[in-house]
């Protein structure tokens, strides 16, 4: 076969893209975005383990929103401003109260049926 | 010199702020789109308070079109989504007028319509956003990371939004993909969060200089088409059929 042979060369602009970078890049406070930048320092070897375990690459995911997001609500609170919303505060959801319930009656009766199998 | 200090308002001592960032994002998509691919589209846009919509794109209308349609409706960006045979599912970021634009293939995708993600938040609170460090690592993806984050912010004081901070937005570049995560942080002191959702996983196919035009500035290596990768399946099942008969 001819597998091996065939070379594809790849575009990797580096120069055009650190320019289109430079471009779009708005001077913008941080309380316009509001991101942050997280390193989770997981060594090499470990990082196989992640990329093929699921568990283990959801709990990255999780780990990296929550370090992340513990910093952001100190800066803001650094900034002064409120983070939490008051427990009088009512507004829509992202998801309906009627969507909530069926999750609820999900999680229900999959303890149900889990405590029947046991 | 010096008369003036930066940030200092003897009347007003804390400054007042007002919504100065009129970033606005046009998310749609072209005619073809499932309704599950539909669903992860109205979610994100359910993200994004400063996000417009329009009707569904006509395929004779070509993807140029799209940067008059976003500068009719006021948006200097747009997520685009676009579905081929029905099954796989592209997604376009772009900053119009003048570019770049990036194209994925979407994968992995979960909407909040499913019933096991037990997370909540406030509809339209601006994100938190997080990214990891490997999109600091290389050029390209230090392009999409600056997209993905205007696309994503919400700008602050935007009329539509709320003044409270109830959810985080992952981003991971992880084994050559970039995984979207959406949690509800539930304790601000602990920092425990539920997930929320949609879920879904970009795959990089390209970047190009323009909006929907221009020079490809970069091509990932590793992308694989999904009928290239169909075919590939169907070709090691046969090869499999052929070492059984013999």
């Amino acid at each position: 076969s001819e597998q091996g042979i065939k070379t594809i060369s790849h575009v990797n602009n580096i120069p055009k893209l650190k320019e289109r970078l430079e471009a779009i890049q708005m001077k913008l406070p941080w309380i316009e975005t509001m991101d942050v930048t997280v390193d989770l320092k997981v060594p090499t070897e470990e990082m196989k383990l992640v990329i093929n375990d699921n568990f283990k690459q959801e709990m990255l995911f999780y780990k990296q929103s929550q370090i992340g997001a513990q910093q952001s609500i100190a800066r803001l609170k650094s900034l002064g401003i409120t983070t939490q919303r008051p427990e009088d505060f009512f507004a829509e959801m992202v998801k309906s109260d009627e969507h909530m319930k069926r999750i609820k009656e999900k999680l229900i009766s999959k303890q149900l049926t889990m405590e029947r199998t046991e | 010199k010096g008369k003036k200090k930066k940030g200092v308002d003897v009347a007003n001592p804390v400054k007042k702020m007002t919504w100065t960032n009129k970033q606005r994002a046009l998310v749609f998509a072209a005619r073809g789109i499932t309704f599950h691919a539909r669903h992860l589209m109205n979610d994100l846009k359910v993200l994004m308070p400063h996000a417009k919509s329009d009707s569904k794109l006509e395929r004779k209308e070509g993807l140029y079109a799209i940067n008059e349609i976003c500068e009719m409706k006021n948006c200097n960006m747009t997520m685009f989504f676009e579905m081929r045979k029905k099954l796989d599912l592209f997604m376009w970021l772009s900053m119009v007028p003048n570019g770049p634009s990036a194209r994925f293939l979407v994968q992995n995708v979960h909407t909040m319509d499913e019933l096991r993600l037990t997370g909540n938040h406030l509809k339209s609170s601006r994100p938190l956003l997080t990214f990891n460090k490997a999109f600091d690592e290389q050029p390209h993806l230090s392009l999409i990371k600056e997209m993905l984050k205007q696309m994503f912010a919400t700008p602050n004081m935007h009329p539509k939004s709320k003044p409270f901070y109830d959810h985080v937005l992952g981003f991971t570049y992880l084994d050559g993909r970039i995984w979207f995560r959406n949690f509800q942080i539930t304790d601000q002191t602990e920092g425990s969060l539920v997930e929320v959702g949609p879920r879904f996983c970009l795959w990089l196919i390209k970047i190009f200089s323009g909006s929907f035009s221009g020079n490809v500035i970069y091509e990932n290596p590793n992308y694989k088409s999904p009928n290239q990768y169909r075919t590939e399946l169907k070709i090691a099942a046969s090869h499999r059929y052929k070492a059984k008969a013999e």
